[in-house]
């Protein structure tokens, strides 16, 4: 029988981070790495790696710290009553909007890929109404969800990238000089914007094994570096840094071109199978995250009954947020990578840093 | 519970029985699809015509003759879009450009602005970017289209049959369309594209022709042979994408030494007593080899390449060292001459028309950053040299020629 | 047997005879009673027997159930003819004779309970009632025709055992303790039914099975309230967690080398007396896609089997609703020259091509159907007729497009691969779910399908372990036989670790 009911396992929860992260990664990695990393932009995934493995380790600290508390009752413990009022409503404003702005892209994605003609709202409110359905069954289910998500897509990706490898062309990832070292670095920022594992705090109370979050960090961070350096990898080595730096569905082009034996195409049609799975898995994921923020902001007994309200919320903000796909990819080049970058690096090191300064826990707990 | 689960599919299924096309657009069957498999782009005044050709597949029964007139379908509109959706206005099916294997570009379209008939093709989201461009020299796409369905075939086969039997003679290859937008997108080379002729008279240039053409003409006598030749390529403007020059024949070869898309082709040497002896190209590779020295860009070519003799006119022996040796200097002088006359293409129109830009970039990345903004003007200083080294290595099942042993005799 | 379904007075009326039948009989031990309680059953044999002129006694068994011979044997003849019997005067000396082990037969007992009596007389014992001193003593002579242990039928194997269950409780537990010889395998048994009285046994191994997951099964069969045990289902439905999934909870087997290695794997066994089938749970999903053959193959042969398995039922899943989906919504995906055959099958025929999907899939089913309940003497006409009907005549009549024939016969016959066919059944209406949404909005539609099926699947449990498992939900633990079947020098070791590991 399965202990700690209603608790999923440290391994569970990186392994929805992992999906979190491939939904950004297929989406954007490759051409905004392009845009300013050009040839060399395979490498940017190594150095955003080394960001990643960081905070990893500070995350540890934090976690080993407290043990078996959710993000928010850290931040009440290690700060004051009022700026852990406001940093909590920070993250609930931001996490609402980024749902928001996935939520809309997830459709525009779909509609810009397959479904020209049919009305966006479909997409949207669909996604909203399986959420509400499935949210209802609480984080065991979800992580169950993401288990086996993640098999399907990496899966998937790794099929797909055995298809691309022959028509990868070496000129496209090369020269690599010096030269690139700045470009490549700059790059690393915006994949650095990806890494969502903060959010995941929100419901860290629901952790077990927490001991193990570095062990199995380690293991998600070699994942994920390999998914996104393979990713890029095959779309620019494909069809060269400038196509793919233009085209606002990298991978989906690259995809396109697989042939199998001059007969079999039509592989993207897989591809964005497992887009909307990894997309639904990252709202679901978040979802969860902000009605536990909005649980504990309250002082709720149970968010159930706010449910519905958020969704609809959720649709109208996102609705909100632009006019079009193009405001939408200006969006997500100038506010949200800026903003992930506050709010998954600069605050919880700050965080982390104030708790070790007033002894709230220290580094050899691990 | 089990209720509403129960009422609540029953009513689905009643809408997916009853009315789906109302909530969601998009829906095209597959029976009601037009696949297209060759498009046409003409320029008629100042609007474009576009001709479309579905691929014929073959029913078990014989289509009927209606079936057969439907083969082509011509349609006009002020850009590519327009006309491609005018097609929608007339036929009883609907366009489907999701398998489109050919873009056939007449040249006079082409010499205005091919980058604005080639973006609704990368464009979209039903086309797929591996579909080959061609550029008809002096003709209509449309007449092309034309020549080939009229007489029953079909074109898009015909231009997959063309392209595969071009390796054997190697004067033209191969472009997908994302090849092309690369390199029309790219500032620093220029695009080519291959082209496709239309050979009036038979007994013009009997070197030329396919041999797929010319079985299939042979048994066609009319008084006026056409036919549908892939020969050469046409060259675009680095920095306009106008239409530069086109090359045929042996300077095509040669220039498909230079970017290495030799796949065979045949070389005819002379022996010592002036007979002929044919040479088959076995393999070929070309390296770019850049050389900086005092800002000073010198460029070698360096061609190394295999080729097995095929046919023996004379009656000499030629298999000795000496007279294998002066073959292998025609062959080299041949291949030279070739790939000279691409060089003095380049240097003529002052265009990097194969893509040394980028072999410089790989080389010296550092440089390059530096001399990339008046490419154009350090480019007219690049001095070339060309170096052919080739082999001929073995012959087939026979080895001296038939006459050559009697000769010893005597 | 007593049809639940009737309603009204009727249906009352029954139920109260039911009450009435399962209250205790407050009887005196006499032979009266049980000629009022069996006395229009004609197979209740009442017997009196006259020991000598002074003594009689009564014997009663039902026909059939108890052994004739054993009971002419072993208690007639040696009452009537021995001469420490005949000489005897009253009931008194006659009890402490039959005590004294004078009539030698094993397993007597001695009751004044009527209820007791009739239990065990309903099982093939024989009852001998004195009259004066009210007792009855009872003999055990079960001995009643029962079915001898056959080549299973359902799950053929190429180099397992051959013996199968039968529908005899004590033949099976016997064939239980003959692969098994360890005092650990303990065989509980509890009886199941007001009116049937069934036996229903739970076995388990001591010390690999979790004690907590018996302890909950025990109170889980105890709370049963029903009439009969004449079913599986009747015990199945009890003891599951979700009611509302088509998939099986519960698997089935009737080989006893695979019930005892789902023993040795720490799992629970149900063996329910009438029934050849016996139940095993907790189960996961991974339990649907293995068979005992498994483990007497070669294992990477068998891994590569196992992990096609799960590919065709993803194919018999997925294919017929994807081909849908690229057909009327996603014309660029369809590889060009399968679109040119599509379109060239696809002519003239009239219903779309997701109707033709559901129309096809719903024939192969009823094929199924009609051969498994067609009278065996015409079975060969559902082949013959489903033949013509399905893979001809649709087609000429240009009713059903080759194209669909192809697409859902292939899903079919994945289908069929699937081990056990509860599952194959599920996956088979979740075929026809995914067919419906993707000719609602094509592959959008399968992938939500596909979400809900795996979100179905997540929220399950049985027996409080996850369905998934060990796909999800174990981190990792047990997942190494799930696909791929390590060898047995590996399992073994591994397998002690984990268990204990489990019951920390």
């Amino acid at each position: 029988m399965v202990k700690n009911k209603g608790k999923i396992s440290v391994r569970q929860a990186l392994t929805l981070f992992a999906i979190l992260t491939i939904t950004p990664t297929v989406r954007f990695a490759a051409s905004s790495t392009a845009l300013i990393a050009k040839q060399a932009a395979w490498l940017v995934p190594t150095v955003t790696a080394v960001f990643l493995f960081l905070m990893l380790y500070i995350l540890n600290i934090l976690l080993q710290g407290y043990k078996n508390k959710s993000f928010t009752e850290m931040i009440y413990d290690i700060t004051s009553k009022f700026w852990g009022n406001l940093i909590i409503f920070l993250y609930l404003v931001w996490i609402t909007i980024l749902i928001a702005f996935y939520l809309r892209f997830y459709s525009e994605r779909l509609v810009t890929s397959i479904y020209p003609n049919v009305k966006i709202d479909i997409f949207t409110i669909s996604m909203l109404i399986l959420i509400g359905f499935i949210i209802r069954n609480g984080i065991v289910v979800i992580a169950r969800m993401g288990e086996i998500s993640f098999i399907l897509i990496s899966i998937v990706i790794l099929v797909l990238m055995i298809f691309m490898i022959p028509t990868i062309k070496i000129n496209n990832l090369l020269p690599i000089s010096y030269l690139d070292i700045m470009p490549t670095l700059k790059a690393s920022f915006s994949g650095a914007a990806l890494f969502y594992v903060i959010y995941l705090f929100f419901f860290a109370h629901e952790f077990t094994h927490q001991e193990e979050f570095f062990k199995y960090g380690k293991l998600t961070l070699l994942f994920i570096w390999l998914i996104n350096t393979v990713i890029i990898l095959a779309s620019i080595g494909n069809l060269g840094h400038a196509i793919i730096s233009r085209s606002p569905l990298s991978f989906l082009i690259a995809v396109k071109q697989v042939t199998l034996l001059g007969v079999v195409s039509g592989f993207e049609s897989i591809l964005v199978a497992t887009w909307i799975i990894s997309d639904f898995i990252m709202i679901l994921v978040l979802t969860y995250s902000v009605l536990n923020i909005i649980k504990s902001l309250f002082k709720l007994s149970s968010y159930n009954s706010f449910i519905n309200i958020f969704l609809v919320f959720l649709f109208f903000i996102s609705w909100i947020l632009a006019n079009n796909v193009f405001e939408l990819q200006t969006l997500s080049v100038d506010v949200v990578v800026s903003g992930n970058i506050i709010m998954q690096f600069i605050l919880p090191i700050i965080i982390v840093v104030i708790a070790l300064i007033r002894k709230k826990i220290n580094i050899k707990t691990n | 519970m089990i209720r509403t689960i129960t009422l609540t599919l029953f009513v689905f299924i009643l809408y997916v029985a009853t009315g789906l096309e109302t909530l969601v657009g998009g829906r095209m069957d597959i029976s009601d699809a037009f696949y297209i498999a060759t498009v046409g782009l003409d320029k008629e005044d100042d609007e474009i015509q576009m001709t479309i050709v579905t691929k014929q597949y073959s029913p078990k029964e014989e289509t009927s003759q209606i079936a057969k007139q439907d083969k082509y379908f011509v349609s006009v509109g002020r850009d590519v879009f327009e006309a491609a959706r005018n097609f929608n206005s007339f036929m009883d099916k609907e366009t489907f450009w999701g398998h489109v294997s050919y873009i056939l570009v007449s040249e006079n379209l082409a010499q205005k602005d091919i980058d604005s008939a080639l973006d609704f093709f990368v464009r979209d989201h039903e086309h797929k970017l591996t579909s080959n461009v061609l550029v008809i020299k002096d003709a209509r796409a449309e007449e092309a289209i034309k020549l080939v369905t009229d007489s029953g075939e079909d074109i898009t086969t015909k231009l997959k049959v063309l392209s595969k039997g071009v390796g054997a003679l190697s004067i033209s290859s191969e472009l997908p369309l994302i090849d092309a937008f690369n390199k029309i997108n790219n500032k620093y080379c220029s695009c080519y594209i291959p082209t496709l002729k239309i050979v009036e008279d038979q007994k013009d240039e009997p070197e030329e022709e396919t041999k797929e053409a010319s079985n299939t003409e042979n048994e066609k006598t009319d008084e006026k042979t056409k036919r549908l030749v892939l020969e050469g390529y046409v060259f675009f403007d680095q920095d306009d994408a106008k239409l530069l020059c086109s090359i045929e024949g042996g300077t095509a070869r040669g220039f498909n030494f230079i970017i290495n898309k030799i796949k065979s082709g045949v070389i005819v040497v002379k022996d010592p007593d002036g007979e002929y002896v044919n040479l088959e190209i076995i393999d070929s590779k070309t390296e770019i080899i850049p050389k900086i020295e005092d800002d000073k860009i010198t460029v070698k070519l360096k061609t190394k390449m295999n080729s097995n003799i095929s046919e023996i006119h004379g009656e000499v022996d030629i298999f000795k060292a000496d007279i294998i040796e002066g073959l292998v200097n025609q062959q080299n002088d041949i291949i030279k001459a070739e790939m000279q006359s691409v060089i003095g293409l380049v240097k003529e129109y002052n265009s990097d028309l194969f893509d040394l830009s980028s072999v410089i970039n790989h080389k010296y990345p550092k440089k390059w950053d530096k001399i990339k903004d008046n490419w154009r003007e350090v480019f007219k200083d690049i001095k070339f040299e060309i170096e052919v080294e080739s082999k001929i290595n073995r012959t087939y099942s026979i080895k001296k020629p038939a006459l050559s042993r009697e000769k010893e005799k005597k | 047997m007593i049809t639940l379904s009737k309603v009204g007075d009727e249906m009352k009326k029954i139920r109260t005879d039911i009450i009435n039948l399962n209250k205790k009989v407050d009887l005196p031990m006499e032979v009266e009673s049980f000629k009022g309680l069996f006395a229009n059953s004609h197979d209740c044999v009442f017997t009196e027997v006259m020991i000598n002129k002074e003594l009689t006694v009564h014997l009663v068994f039902v026909d059939g159930l108890a052994n004739c011979t054993n009971v002419m044997d072993f208690i007639l003849k040696p009452l009537t003819t021995l001469e420490k019997f005949t000489n005897i005067k009253d009931e008194k000396k006659l009890i402490d004779v039959i005590k004294g082990g004078s009539l030698y037969y094993i397993s007597v007992k001695e009751t004044n309970d009527v209820n007791l009596a009739v239990e065990l007389l309903l099982m093939g014992t024989a009852v001998l009632i004195l009259k004066e001193a009210k007792i009855a003593f009872l003999f055990e002579t079960r001995g009643f025709e029962s079915r001898s242990i056959q080549v299973p039928t359902e799950e053929t194997s190429l180099k397992g055992s051959k013996d199968a269950f039968v529908e005899t409780l004590r033949t099976n537990t016997a064939m239980l303790r003959r692969k098994m010889r360890t005092p650990d395998l303990v065989i509980e048994e509890l009886i199941v039914g007001k009116v049937s009285k069934t036996k229903v046994s739970v076995s388990y191994i001591d010390g690999i099975a979790n004690d907590q997951l018996v302890k909950s099964l025990r109170e889980r069969l105890k709370k049963i309230e029903t009439d009969q045990v004449l079913f599986t289902t009747v015990i199945e439905e009890e003891i599951i967690d979700s009611q509302y999934t088509p998939f099986p909870q519960v698997e089935y087997t009737e080989k006893p080398d695979k019930f005892c290695s789902a023993l040795l794997e720490g799992r629970i066994g149900i063996i329910i007396d009438g029934i050849p089938f016996t139940m095993i749970i907790p189960t996961s999903i991974v339990n649907f896609f293995q068979t005992t053959d498994d483990y007497s193959h070669n294992y990477i042969v068998v891994s590569i089997i196992r992990g096609i398995r799960y590919l065709l039922a993803a194919v018999a899943l997925i294919v017929p609703a994807f081909y849908v989906a690229i057909t009327s919504f996603h014309l660029e995906m369809i590889p060009e020259g399968l679109a040119l055959s599509v379109i060239s099958t696809e002519k003239g025929v009239p219903f779309p091509i997701f109707i033709e999907c559901i129309l096809l899939s719903i024939a192969f089913q009823t094929l199924i159907e009609a051969g498994a309940r067609i009278w065996s003497s015409i079975g060969g006409m559902v082949s013959l007729v489903g033949a013509l009907i399905v893979g001809e005549a649709a087609i000429t009549a240009n009713f059903i497009s080759p194209g669909v024939v192809v697409v859902v016969a292939a899903a079919a016959i994945a289908n069929y691969t699937i081990p056990n066919k509860d599952f194959a059944f599920a996956i088979w209406i979740w075929e026809i779910i995914l067919i419906l949404l993707s000719s609602v909005i094509g592959l959008y539609g399968m992938v939500i399908g596909i979400i809900l099926l795996i979100h179905h699947w997540a929220q399950m449990e049985v027996m409080g372990e996850p369905y998934l498992a060990p796909f999800a939900a174990t981190d990792g633990r047990n997942s190494k036989d799930a696909i791929i079947r390590s060898l047995f020098v590996f399992k073994k070791k591994e397998s002690l670790d984990e268990q204990s590991k489990i019951n920390e």
